[in-house]
């Protein structure tokens, strides 16, 4: 049955990408977003903090948005049992002043006043058949709700969390911002991003998932670091000045952390942070848990549209007559 | 041999031989100098700073005629330069301080013109005299330590490290007639003169020796199986002997009598006496030019390979990867490893597109294709020699240019030089070296580029074993 559930899945993802703005987005590749209960196994794949994910909203844009989450319950095929279903999940969208800005709400391990803002909607969920592979809709929402900022070329930014209530069952869901309430409707020039990312590997050792983290211009190294990756595979790093760097990732309910420096080329483009699969034996329902922080401590964003585009390594050949052990 | 032949043998006509190759009609350019008398000899024509200096029985003075004791008009030296034109200036006299009433002569100077030696005819013998300038004026001149009271001495001439002095004399103990002799400086003094031996001298004349600074020793003779009168040979030293002289082709010898050969350090470019004239048959100076490349900056010949480094220059040996890669080098031929830096030999000339791919070990995955690279595997921009690399004495061997890579130019000749002083020209030509050794094959290619605005020479040569025993091998497949 689990078979078959992957393959619905993987279909829907293709569909939704085409025709909305997913979060995760379609160029990374991640099945599914994963946020645990807090009675949960640390070992399950999640550190037990909430996701926090903020959309963007451009000024330019003036109507109506919506964020939709697929599968908010915690029930159903999708989701990861823990013995009986009994895990509450709770949606929050904030906007207004602080929702953003407040740097409580950036951390990797949010705590403390993370849920700044203004409170826009909020929205619990158990177990319940019909979200089960199935959306609920937050909004309408004025994008002027959001906070505003100036970067980005000026827009609004709405802050979404997903926390564990009660009990101790993973939730895997996704979500979308839409201009509409009831279809996945693209807004041009949006975009999402978050500072950590908790998600579900693809069980398929074939499949290699994405992230994409901003490298700005004061950037000068990058610590990664990743959390219960069951050592399965490495993590690849692309650039436009990098061809494909590994790094060893985190065992069984552990952390790992590894640095290395920016190379000049890199700086103000996105990294392409790769997840290659061990091929064999495959590792199934593999949660994981990744950020990256500067040289001063700093978290960077994970943006689901890069940045710049999917950054690509430019290979190029030159040549010249000789022989090598003459060089 | 006191009569007017004499002085016209020593003085007047006489010399010169070049080198035996195919259609050097064409090589040649010559024609008389502006400044020939039509009633007077020229001859002996020798650089002096920026003109010349020669002999001529011309009259200084039109209302004075000086003449020897035979009533001959006396010989002397006179210069003339070249103006700006490009135009002989009228001759003057020549150091006009130093000539007497005799006939003065064939003559040379050191390499820093401060020495003149030339011929003097005094009494009843012709003897070589010195003169030296001492900066400010020519000195009275001595005469040569070996001048004879018996016997002519004279054209003399001085060897480019000015280290010998060859001349000619008709003294007893030589091969008969004039033969050359050669005295060398040593301890401030020259040594006793000595006879250039039977490769060079025979019963009959030879005179005129001039000394080029590429070895070669010219010299005029009457000797038979010349085409007529005296013509111009050279001879080189080679291991302490003199090779058998070889004569000048036409146009610089003739029927007439050929002599006095001079040429600059290019060995291109020089005058010549003779008295070859239809209308008189006085002696008068010829310019020629050898249209033929000077090839003293020739480069050796680099052999075509075909080997290329092929690199992906990015970021090598910082990334720590699970990649691996295939390079296609678009001649069939792949090769896979993790190297981003290979070498590959391609089987031919040709336009080849090399392709990268990259293989990720870990997945298995191919990507294809990541960049491509097209770009032409040419031949070394050269002219190029194709000959063996050894041959039989005797044997005729084929030598072409037909692999000559020279893009974007306009190729107007091939010149080749087989090191045994013969030259040819065009792309295929044919040659026999006669004697064993190791000889350079040079070859010059002229070229115009720039739509023909520019007209340049390429340089290369490649060395031949000319040997008895082994088998001639093709030097380049």
């Amino acid at each position: 049955m689990k078979k078959y559930f992957i393959a619905i899945v993987l279909t829907l993802t293709v569909i939704v990408s085409l025709n909305a703005q997913p979060v995760p987005a379609e160029v990374e590749n991640i099945p599914y977003l994963m946020t645990f209960g807090p009675k949960a196994e640390k070992s399950w794949g999640d550190d037990l903090y909430p996701q926090i994910f903020f959309f963007f909203i451009p000024e330019t844009y003036k109507n109506p948005i919506f964020i939709r989450v697929f599968d908010p319950e915690i029930g159903g095929q999708m989701d990861e049992a823990n013995g009986q279903w009994d895990t509450q999940m709770a949606y929050s969208i904030f906007g207004g002043k602080g929702a953003y800005t407040n740097p409580d709400a950036r951390e990797t391990e949010p705590k403390g006043n993370y849920k700044s803002g203004n409170l826009l909607a909020t929205k619990t969920f158990g177990q319940n058949a019909k979200y089960d592979q199935n959306y609920y809709t937050f909004g309408p929402f004025n994008p002027t709700e959001g906070e505003y900022t100036k970067e980005f070329s000026g827009g609004y930014i709405f802050k979404t969390t997903c926390e564990g209530i009660s009990g101790d069952d993973g939730n895997a869901y996704r979500y979308f911002l839409s201009s509409s309430a009831t279809d996945n409707k693209p807004i041009e020039g949006a975009n999402a991003f978050a500072y950590r990312y908790s998600f579900r590997m693809w069980d398929n050792p074939k499949e290699v998932s994405h992230i994409y983290p901003y490298v700005d211009d004061k950037t000068i190294s990058v610590r990664l670091s990743n959390f219960d990756w069951d050592n399965d595979g490495v993590i690849r790093i692309v650039s436009v000045a990098r061809k494909g760097q590994d790094f060893q990732v985190s065992g069984d309910n552990e952390w790992k952390t590894a640095e290395f420096a920016i190379r000049p080329e890199e700086k103000n483009t996105s990294l392409d942070f790769q997840f290659i699969k061990k091929q064999a034996p495959p590792v199934k329902n593999n949660n994981v848990v990744i950020n990256v922080k500067n040289q001063y401590g700093e978290t960077l964003r994970f943006f689901t549209v890069p940045i710049g585009g999917v950054p690509k390594y430019n290979y190029k050949i030159i040549s010249h007559k000789g022989h090598l052990n003459k060089e | 041999m006191k009569t007017v032949k004499k002085y016209i043998f020593l003085f007047c006509c006489l010399l010169q031989t070049f080198i035996q190759a195919s259609g050097q009609k064409d090589l040649f350019t010559i024609s008389p100098v502006s400044f020939n008398m039509r009633d007077y000899d020229e001859f002996s024509a020798v650089q002096y700073n920026d003109g010349l200096v020669f002999c001529s029985n011309r009259t200084q003075n039109i209302f004075i005629a000086r003449v020897d004791s035979l009533n001959m008009p006396l010989l002397n030296l006179y210069s003339v330069k070249k103006k700006e034109t490009g135009k002989w200036a009228a001759p003057e006299p020549f150091l006009k301080e130093i000539s007497s009433r005799k006939h003065e002569g064939p003559f040379t100077f050191s390499k820093d013109y401060k020495t003149l030696y030339f011929t003097r005819n005094e009494g009843e013998v012709n003897g070589i005299y010195i003169s030296k300038y001492d900066g400010s004026k020519w000195e009275m001149p001595t005469p040569f330590t070996y001048n004879e009271s018996q016997s002519d001495v004279g054209h003399p001439c001085i060897s480019d490290d000015g280290k010998r002095l060859f001349f000619v004399s008709n003294k007893r103990g030589g091969f008969g007639g004039f033969d050359i002799y050669v005295c060398t400086w040593n301890k401030n003094r020259w040594s006793q003169p000595k006879n250039l031996g039977p490769e060079v001298n025979t019963a009959f004349d030879e005179l005129y020796p001039f000394s080029q600074a590429n070895g070669r020793l010219y010299f005029s003779s009457n000797r038979p199986k010349g085409l007529g009168g005296l013509d111009i040979y050279f001879s080189k030293e080679k291991n302490e002997k003199w090779t058998t002289p070889k004569p000048l082709s036409t146009p610089l010898n003739t029927k007439s009598n050929d002599f006095a050969y001079w040429s600059d350090s290019t060995d291109l470019h020089g005058f010549v006496s003779s008295d070859r004239s239809s209308h008189s048959k006085l002696c008068d100076i010829y310019e020629f030019t050898m249209n033929f490349p000077y090839m003293n900056n020739c480069k050796p010949q680099e052999k075509n390979d075909y080997t290329y480094v092929l690199e992906e220059p990015g970021s090598i040996g910082k990334d720590s990867t699970s990649l691996g890669y295939e390079w296609d080098f678009g001649d069939g031929s792949k090769i896979r490893g993790k190297s981003l830096k290979v070498e590959h030999t391609f089987p031919k000339i040709g336009d080849y597109n090399v392709q990268l791919n990259v293989i990720d070990t870990i997945t298995g995955k191919v990507s294809n294709n990541v960049t491509s690279y097209s770009f032409p595997v040419a031949d070394i921009e050269q002219p190029y020699i194709t000959a063996p690399e050894t041959a039989k004495p005797g044997e005729e061997i084929i030598i072409d240019a037909n692999k000559t890579f020279l893009p974007d130019k306009t190729i107007t000749n091939y010149y080749w030089d087989f090191g045994d002083d013969n030259i040819a020209t065009g792309i295929t030509v044919k040659h026999t070296y006669t004697e064993s050794g190791k000889y350079r094959i040079k070859l010059s290619v002229s070229y115009t580029k720039d739509k023909g605005t520019q007209s340049l020479n390429d340089c290369r040569y490649f060395e031949i074993l000319i040997q008895d025993s082994e088998k001639s091998i093709i030097n380049n497949k």
